[in-house]
């Protein structure tokens, strides 16, 4: 009588064995096809009330929330270094993956994975905001914008999902209109206009992320695989992050995990993610 | 390759595909397993390694050797942005390292930064590849590494210096491997890492066939340093 071990035991004996045999057939141990996302849910709107933008994204099982709460700050409290750059000077970005959402991680020193994230996040915003945008009184006062971001669960693909959320909190941010009083040394709420969201380059040119999970069968075959869970993550031999927008003039790639790469797989890539970026960019304009 | 380079001269001279002289001196501190010290023009480092060692608690792992990777800044302590290239140069390091040889070992690999002038991330790893070697660590291959800088009206620049990094709306560290002179390096694209976001996909990838004729000049300097220190090694052990 022959037995034979169930797949939950060979995951653990042997999991890249395992998925191999899975993706040679086309499809994922869950069912998904290579290129097939999990559901993706944006919510946004006031989450939190002590913020005045905010948002919560979810691709699958990971969670993402972040929250921007403006300040005003004097004019001698913003940087003026030889470079002036946009985060910094106008803004400040704290991502957190704090224990709840994950077993591995721990409280207390911010994860490498929260700062790979909050890095990407920085080099977005310098992207697609604009620094006259938070001039308030030309020399005096400016805004300055507290983006924290918060991972309440974490199944893969963090940066995707984080950047959907700071997109989200980013559209839903509104300002209110100052104007300074009498003397000028402060600032005052003028209640009769609407708050205004913050002026930002257009949404079709700003940058998307689809990290691209690469599985390599002894150099022969590859096979490229998108929305990666975490158990994926760490089968896979390498992690592409293409970055692109829908005019494809602000193109970034990088390489994360130990695999070697070729440029023929980069170019391969690169046409793979095209129809995504364009999907989620217009459902950002019309959610 | 029909990139058309700027005429108008670097603040050093060079076209905007040259990088930049390299001097190194291999077993530059006593104590270590294996060191090295390299300029890549003002960019100084020292690298060092101590391996294999005795591996312990979680650096203990059953299949394979821990790479640990640590750099030290000219002053002050690492900070988030050096932690995060920390895990950039252990990916390097983990691929090219022969972890499978030695399995629960620990090799670990400091890199102080004494000056920076630009491409930082390029000159750490090419340290810390001849460090490896100055130790006898055994490699997969030999890793290379090279900096570009994306300018508005330039293209590129290779091998930026501080200031140029500082203009240049975008920078990429782009790390390749060699196996010997036949090897075909576009193969072997070890490490890629990018700030800012570059306006063309043709410029992209006309970038990386650049950056990687740089790499194959950095593997000769290579070869040629260690062809060297083993020659002057027989030279000592002859009677």
């Amino acid at each position: 009588m022959q037995h034979s071990l169930g797949w939950d035991i060979w995951n653990i004996l042997q999991p890249k064995e395992l998925y191999k045999g899975f993706l040679q057939r086309g499809i994922r141990p869950n069912g998904r096809k290579l290129s097939e996302y999990r559901k993706i849910h944006l919510r946004k709107g006031p989450l939190v009330t002590t913020v005045d933008g905010s948002a919560s994204a979810s691709i699958g099982q990971t969670v993402a929330l972040v929250g921007i709460q403006p300040k005003v700050v004097e004019w001698k409290e913003i940087n003026k270094g030889p470079v002036k750059s946009i985060v910094g000077n106008f803004c400040s970005v704290q991502v957190e993956f704090p224990a709840i959402c994950h077993r591995d991680m721990r409280s207390g020193r911010t994860s490498e994975e929260a700062l790979l994230v909050k890095e990407s996040l920085e080099n977005v915003l310098e992207e697609i905001l604009v620094g006259d945008a938070f001039c308030i009184v030309a020399d005096k006062f400016y805004w300055y914008l507290q983006i924290t971001a918060y991972c309440i669960s974490f199944d893969g693909n963090a940066m995707e999902t984080f950047l959907l959320a700071l997109y989200g909190a980013l559209l839903d941010l509104k300002l209110p209109v100052l104007h300074p009083n009498s003397s000028g040394d402060r600032l005052v709420i003028d209640q009769s206009q609407p708050k205004v969201a913050l002026l930002m380059k257009k949404v079709e040119d700003w940058p998307w992320v689809i990290p691209v999970g690469i599985f390599s069968d002894s150099g022969s075959e590859h096979y490229f695989v998108l929305d990666l869970s975490e158990e994926e993550e760490n089968n896979v031999s390498c992690i592409v992050c293409v970055w692109n927008n829908q005019a494809g003039n602000k193109v970034a790639l990088s390489k994360l995990k130990f695999g070697s790469l070729s440029e023929r797989i980069l170019q391969q890539v690169l046409p793979l993610v095209k129809a995504h970026t364009e999907e989620m960019i217009a459902r950002l304009q019309h959610d | 390759m029909s990139y058309e380079h700027s005429s108008s001269g670097r603040r050093d001279g060079r076209k905007s595909y040259e990088i930049r002289g390299f001097r190194c001196e291999l077993g530059y501190l006593e104590r270590a397993d294996g060191s090295c010290k390299l300029e890549q023009g003002k960019t100084q480092v020292v690298a060092a390694v101590y391996g294999h060692l005795e591996a312990r608690g979680r650096t203990e792992l059953p299949d394979r050797t821990f790479i640990e990777v640590s750099i030290r800044p000219c002053q002050g302590y690492t900070s988030d942005y050096l932690r995060l290239r920390e895990r950039e140069l252990e990916e390097v390091f983990i691929a090219t390292v022969a972890t499978e040889l030695q399995p629960r070992s620990c090799v670990a690999i400091i890199l102080q930064i004494v000056e920076n002038d630009g491409s930082l991330m390029s000159a750490m790893i090419n340290a810390g590849m001849l460090a490896l070697l100055s130790a006898g660590i055994p490699c997969h291959w030999i890793a290379t590494s090279c900096t570009v800088s994306y300018r508005r009206t330039e293209g590129f620049l290779l091998d930026p210096i501080l200031v140029e990094e500082a203009e240049g709306y975008a920078t990429a560290v782009t790390s390749y491997s060699f196996q010997g002179q036949e090897s075909d390096p576009s193969q072997n694209l070890i490490g890629l890492s990018f700030r800012g976001f570059v306006c063309s996909q043709d410029i992209y990838f006309q970038s990386l066939a650049y950056s990687r004729e740089a790499c194959k000049k950095v593997f000769e300097f290579i070869r040629l340093v260690v062809e060297k220190s083993q020659a002057l090694d027989c030279g000592y052990a002859e009677p």
